[in-house]
């Protein structure tokens, strides 16, 4: 069977779509990476545009959760009001994410279903908690958190026909500063070698921090939770101690999660330049690189 | 597939191949060669048209997806009376066109970024155009022509 190519109009649209059509299916929003990867386009079985979908793009909160449609744009998350106030860190990442071209293109339901090792958007909803409610083909919901969903490199356990629908964050456990940082070859267009999510509490008369909770991305296949270096920093003044407790944590870390990788020596020293960056971002204090120590 | 589109004003049925690409398609089904393919994966940027007043990298995007939708290319830029647009004229006063190959795309993002926001600072210029790649000018006298049509003027901090 020729390739066939439909817009479903709404989530009716597309079930009624799903219940007949025959062979495989193959769902586009943005197309900005499946226009780039190796194959492309399938050549046979129904290509389905989902990008104007009714109910599928929305940025929306309750009292419980953040709730955010699949196909809302990259461009879109940046700007939105709601998210730069609940979780900032997520509308950093989405800045920083490909070209302005691409974030109006680029979808978060994409970003999560390529499941790249430097997705941009991966390791903020890593550590925001995030869930997914996924469609089954035959019309089945279900809802996944992260590591249920992320599996590997390009790998998630979504079956042939499943459509990730909705993104959720839930609001509790949700820590008052988030930042995102992110070293690429260039500040922009640029695919991460490194980034740096953290949300936590800072008490920025105090200077101490409370509670924190930091992931790495684009340092093992898939985002890394960094409990040991976030726990450097819980009830801890920022200082040069601190500084250099962090930076040793971070190190450590990435020496751990990648022995023997060809990237490790550039990247254990990498690590520590952006946590340093980072500690900036979260505490809004500058001069955190030149604390006595801190890289030392 | 069969599709309606509007291309720089005009609102046209076409049958397109599920496959195509939308540059492919503006470039070799309605001759809008102003529409440069560079590298068919999103870096280059001179393949940039606005779809519903937004820049888009027209290789990233296939040509069905644009049924219902408002395409403007370069080509569609021109005032009524056949001139350059202002913006294009800026670019030529500011001497922004070396090799011209980057400059549809440069200036169709650069028209994108007005049309959202009259009067960027040179930072929201800057990362506004960083899709797009010049390999002539260097990126100062284009920087310089958006600067000349903020529309509103008032010098931000960058």
């Amino acid at each position: 069977m020729a390739l066939q190519a439909a817009i479903p109009a709404d989530l009716g649209a597309l079930r009624a779509l799903l219940a007949g059509a025959g062979g495989p299916v193959c769902y586009i929003a943005g197309g900005t990476d499946l226009l780039v990867a190796p194959r492309g386009p399938p050549s046979e079985g129904w290509l389905i545009d989902i990008s104007r979908t009714a109910g599928l793009a929305f940025i929306a909160a309750d009292e419980t959760k953040l709730r955010i449609g699949a196909t809302t744009t990259i461009a879109a998350l940046a700007r939105d009001p709601a998210i730069r106030r609940l979780f900032g860190a997520l509308a950093q990442a989405a800045e920083l994410c490909g070209s302005a071209q691409i974030r109006n293109r680029a979808t978060i339901g994409g970003n999560v279903a390529g499941a790249s090792p430097a997705g941009d958007l991966l390791p903020a909803l890593k550590c925001a908690g995030a869930r997914f409610v996924v469609l089954g083909r035959e019309g089945g919901e279900r809802r996944l958190s992260f590591d249920a969903l992320i599996l590997g490199a390009g790998r998630t356990s979504l079956a042939p026909g499943d459509l990730i629908a909705e993104v959720e964050i839930p609001l509790a456990g949700r820590l008052p500063r988030s930042a995102f940082v992110k070293l690429g070859r260039r500040d922009d267009l640029a695919i991460s070698r490194l980034s740096l999510t953290m949300e936590a509490d800072f008490d920025s008369s105090t200077r101490r921090f409370g509670e924190a909770r930091l992931v790495a991305g684009a340092v093992a296949p898939t985002p890394l939770s960094l409990d040991g270096a976030a726990e450097t920093l819980r009830g801890a003044a920022l200082g040069g101690p601190l500084a250099r407790a962090f930076s040793r944590a971070l190190l450590n870390a990435v020496d751990a999660a990648i022995p023997g990788r060809a990237s490790r020596p550039y990247k254990r020293r990498a690590v520590v330049g952006l946590g340093l960056e980072l500690l900036e971002a979260i505490t809004q204090v500058k001069g955190v690189d030149a604390l006595e120590g801190a890289l030392a | 597939m069969n599709i309606r589109v509007t291309i720089n004003g005009q609102t046209r049925a076409f049958d397109v191949d599920p496959r195509q690409r939308l540059s492919e398609f503006l470039r070799q089904t309605l001759d809008l060669t102003g529409v440069k393919e560079g590298c068919r994966e999103g870096e280059c940027g001179a393949c940039t048209v606005l779809v519903d007043d937004k820049p888009v990298n027209s290789c990233l995007m296939l040509a069905f997806q644009a049924d219902g939708r408002r395409i403007v290319t370069i080509e569609g830029l021109k005032t009524s009376a056949g001139d350059l647009s202002p913006l294009q004229r800026a670019f030529v006063e500011h001497g922004a066109v070396q090799c011209g190959y980057c400059t549809p795309g440069m200036i169709m993002a650069a028209e994108g970024l007005l049309r959202e926001n009259p009067a960027p600072s040179e930072a929201e210029i800057r990362h506004a155009l960083a899709g797009n790649l010049c390999r002539c000018t260097g990126f100062q006298t284009i920087v310089a022509a958006v600067r000349s049509q903020m529309r509103v003027r008032p010098e931000r901090a960058a």
